[in-house]
């Protein structure tokens, strides 16, 4: 396993654990209040996640890249859950502002992946002749 | 490094800059401030790295949007081509996450008719030279 892959599953058993505290949360305001900061910390974290592992990303061959993919299809499993289980508290309102910051990261690790899907493990041969073209100029 | 853009960026920019009550009216300004002082290596390191072969590296910059107070995350997204032979970085692409030209992804066929059009202005010199430390003027 690489230290790409153990920062992407340690992030994934955070989320899970931060999802049974929100599950088993009610409308009490300290309880609110809780959920609240767990969830901006889960933001943070998911930011800072991304940001962290993108230098080691660049540097991935492509079967590197290939191999990682499915831990962050894990991950990107995992945030879904969370943003069904906060989509769905009856006091959704109250921890609006948090749900759409943790969200916003959702969306992020869904743009990550995409990208590698799409260009760094795809064998596109028109996008390499073109590139190649461009370095003969 | 010199700062060049092609047409496809400046008609994207424009479009954003048009109307300040879209929210767009600082994408000069946080072009500016995510490349100002950076080396291709700096860029390299701090952004996602789309495309490599030989001298040529496609990368996606996530950006700041100042002017709704919106971090790199949900702000706008800047495709540049860093070219080590002509030792320049091209911005190919603005857009942004959110709001009336808000995108999420651009499709492959969308990077190539980007690469098309700067291998094209590339070939014809009709890249415009940018200066990054007075809000993206070009430079005559």
């Amino acid at each position: 396993m690489t230290g790409i892959e153990e920062k992407v599953i340690r992030f994934e058993q955070e989320n899970e654990k931060a999802q049974k505290f929100v599950l088993g949360g009610d409308e009490h305001l300290d309880i609110i209040l809780q959920v609240r900061n767990v969830v901006d910390g889960l933001s943070e974290r998911f930011s800072a996640l991304l940001t962290n592992i993108t230098p080691d990303v660049n540097n991935l061959s492509t079967q590197q890249v290939t191999a990682l993919i499915p831990s962050l299809l894990n991950l990107y499993s995992t945030s879904i859950r969370m943003v069904a289980i906060l989509k769905k508290l009856p006091w959704i309102l109250d921890v609006r502002t948090s749900a759409q910051k943790y969200y916003v990261e959702v969306e992020n690790l869904r743009e990550f992946i995409y990208d590698l899907e799409n260009f760094r493990t795809s064998d596109d041969d028109e996008l390499t002749k073109i590139i190649g073209h461009i370095n003969d100029l | 490094m010199d700062i060049l853009s092609t047409s496809t960026f400046r008609e994207a920019k424009d479009l954003l800059i048009k109307r300040p009550e879209n929210g767009y009216g600082s994408c000069c300004k946080d072009i500016c401030d995510a490349l100002t002082d950076l080396t291709f290596d700096d860029i390299y390191n701090l952004h996602f790295l789309i495309r490599e072969t030989g001298d040529i590296r496609i990368i996606k910059v996530r950006l700041k949007n100042s002017f709704q107070k919106i971090g790199s995350s949900s702000g706008y997204r800047l495709i540049i081509l860093g070219n080590k032979k002509y030792n320049h970085i091209a911005l190919l692409k603005i857009y942004p996450k959110r709001g009336k030209y808000g995108q999420s992804d651009l499709r492959d066929f969308e990077y190539k008719e980007l690469l098309k059009t700067y291998s094209k202005e590339l070939v014809e010199k009709r890249l415009v030279l940018h200066n990054l430390n007075n809000d993206l003027t070009p430079i005559v």
